[in-house]
């Protein structure tokens, strides 16, 4: 197998606080092989966030890197100078944020961005406006020659976002990072910017590290999922096997928690009771132990990532016990 | 079941031109129309989900209820009698309409502590003779927070918990009808289901009518009883939840209910179920307007607007050729 895209290993990251340190991230493996779309599944307060600035070199001051390795393409991107880090961004690793209007300068228009965002290249301002017209159309803009003079105020929320997708997929990344992509989107609009997303995967011949907690779309759209929880991976298989035969409580209670999955009619609908533990004070044993309808004593000390096979891994004691 | 809620043929209108531009502007151009021929009922006990994409108008009609927003023509019945007028003649009506805004944390005042919103809705209603911290303990109590939250600020609560000091401040007065504006935006999968079971727990015990707007159609299926489908400003479908989802008439309704991801890896769907995007309240498409979004649309949808109708005595749909 040709080695992993973006390979991150025993990654710990902490942030200074007033009330002591908050560890946020605590020992996060996660690989994204070549041509994979990876899903990443936890509520508020996983780490979801840190991880994706970590991997970007964006982490905010007062986080600290404990331990651990971004691998990507061949160096460690934690550290790499500012200067590298710029040279990644942007050609290597592209992302789109949750909010499309402020990924877009508001006051230049599509055109003089996306030309801008080619900077890298040889080519002439005639090419680049070329490329950047076909680029959007290849998106689903309509009248994409005349309509990239525009400036962002004058696209809806779905446009928006197609344009934000069309100049991320611009440079032909290795990687593309997308972290909530579609949660400003109505329903319908939702739909045709994962159908876009899985059609673009098949041109640019690229990774993608999709960020949501929307379990629908990541069944939709992903080939691997790990799942998260106050700053851990809990669980992390192919997506089959972690929809039908799920190992880690958490994801067991999630997937019960899913309305689209619950029985016409239900109520009270499931919930998970109780809440985060506090990352500044974290409980001896499984970080989910306070909330598990299954915990025992066992669970009082730190649980292994237990091996289920075929990728599947899950940090519990009893997984794997059927 | 007596009818708490009747609306009958509502408009909500919004200026967009104003001043002296509104002079040189076409008089079709000054205004849009948010709501259009909207109605519908709610009787006590029951919940009706209100359903519709970003600018579909629900919250709009969800307000003009209330009458925080003017409406320009139809009727609005509280128990059988009409609505609106000025501020005054509106407040015994608020007393008995509940409203949970969507946005939890914005809608709470930052300068007050939860004690003194809970106590709130008493002070402006100058209820006599109850001890308002009394008060404030048994609703904050009654939406399942400890008191020690009534000394804290609005900032310092998690979306959930301001949720349902929403809730607690919709609930103060007893109301007969609880409007609830999108009530699980911005909560996790695994809390959203708190709030939802405490709005039908609360609902099972005092029997008041419950209407629900949303776009969360997972959500809404479990928890209504009756849904309207809003496209444009317009209900395009009316009817008991369950027979909707079973079988959409309107193919508005059936694109929405395919366009949500279903968790299963195993369900890949070729195509989006709905091509293109709502189109502009300033420029509305002839005839049908859902045609330019169609997959059955014809000449005759492209011409000719549909009225509302009826296919089953619960049941309207706006549709020349509804699905069967």
């Amino acid at each position: 197998m040709s080695p992993p895209v973006l390979a991150i290993r025993d990654l710990s990251v902490a942030y200074r606080s007033r009330r002591g340190r908050l560890a946020a991230l605590r020992h996060v493996d996660i690989e994204v092989a070549a041509n994979r779309i990876v899903g990443i599944v936890g509520e508020s307060g996983c780490g979801k966030s840190t991880l994706i600035a970590a991997v970007l070199g964006l982490l905010a001051p007062n986080a600290e890197v404990m331990s651990g390795t971004v691998g990507f393409e061949g160096r460690n991107l934690l550290a790499a100078t500012p200067a590298e880090l710029r040279a990644v961004r942007g050609p290597r690793i592209a992302t789109i944020f949750q909010d499309p209007m402020t990924a877009l300068n508001p006051v230049l228009s599509i055109a003089t961005q996306m030309i801008d965002i080619q900077y890298r290249s040889d080519e002439g301002a005639t090419a680049k406006r070329a490329r950047a017209i076909a680029m959007l159309t290849r998106v689903g803009i309509p009248d994409a020659a005349q309509r990239i003079d525009d400036y962002a105020h004058r696209f809806s929320g779905g446009m928006r976002q197609r344009i934000v997708i069309g100049m991320a997929l611009l440079m032909r990344p290795a990687l593309l990072i997308a972290d909530e992509p579609t949660t400003a989107l109505d329903v319908t609009l939702e739909a045709q910017i994962v159908h876009l997303l899985r059609e673009m995967r098949g041109e640019i011949a690229g990774s993608i590290l999709f960020v949501s907690h929307n379990l629908g779309l990541i069944a939709e759209l992903c080939d691997e999922v790990v799942v998260m929880y106050a700053g851990e991976v809990v669980e992390r298989a192919p997506v089959r096997a972690l929809f039908h035969a799920p190992q880690h409580p958490y994801t067991r209670l999630l997937l019960a928690c899913d309305p689209a999955r619950v029985a016409e009619g239900t109520f009270p609908l499931p919930t998970i009771p109780g809440g985060l533990p506090d990352l500044a004070a974290l409980p001896q044993g499984c970080v989910f132990r306070a909330r598990c309808p299954d915990a025992r004593a066992e669970c009082a000390t730190p649980p292994p990532l237990r091996n289920i096979g075929a990728g599947h891994v899950a940090r519990c004691v009893r997984a794997g016990d059927g | 079941m007596a009818e708490l809620l009747e609306i009958d043929g509502l408009d909500v209108r919004y200026r967009v031109v104003g001043g002296w531009r509104a002079l040189l502007a076409p008089r079709g151009s000054r205004f849009v129309d948010a709501v259009l021929d909207a109605s519908l009922h709610v009787a006590a006990g029951e919940t009706y989900g209100l359903v519709g994409e970003s600018g579909s108008g629900k919250t709009s009609l969800a307000r003009a209820i209330i009458g925080l927003v003017p409406h320009q023509a139809g009727s609005i019945r509280f128990r059988g009698s009409p609505t609106g007028g000025s501020d005054r003649a509106m407040r015994p009506l608020r007393r008995d309409i509940g409203m949970m805004f969507q946005d939890p944390v914005a809608s709470l005042s930052p300068r007050l502590t939860v004690g003194r919103l809970l106590a709130e809705p008493f002070r402006i209603h100058a209820i006599p003779g109850r001890d308002r911290a009394a008060e404030a303990r048994r609703l904050i109590a009654m939406v399942g927070l400890d008191a020690g939250f009534l000394r804290m600020y609005p900032h310092q609560l998690s979306g959930g918990q301001a949720r349902r000091v929403g809730l607690a401040r919709a609930l103060a007065l007893d109301p007969a009808l609880v409007i609830a504006d999108e009530p699980t935006a911005g909560l996790d999968v695994s809390v959203q289901g708190e709030a939802l079971n405490l709005l039908g727990a609360l609902q099972a015990e005092h029997g008041m009518g419950l209407l629900i707007v949303t776009h969360n159609l997972p959500v809404i299926r479990h928890i209504s009883d009756r849904l309207g489908i809003m496209y444009l400003g317009r209900i395009v479908e009316q009817g008991p939840t369950r027979a909707i989802f079973r079988r959409p008439a309107h193919p508005y309704t059936a694109g929405l209910i395919a366009a949500v991801p279903q968790p299963d890896p195993d369900i890949k769907r070729d195509a989006p179920p709905l091509e293109g995007e709502i189109p502009s309240l300033r420029q509305r498409p002839t005839g049908c307007e859902f045609h330019t979004r169609c997959r059955f649309a014809t000449d005759m949808c492209r011409s000719v607007a549909p009225d509302y109708r009826l296919i089953a005595p619960d049941r309207g749909v706006r549709c020349h050729f509804p699905l069967g």
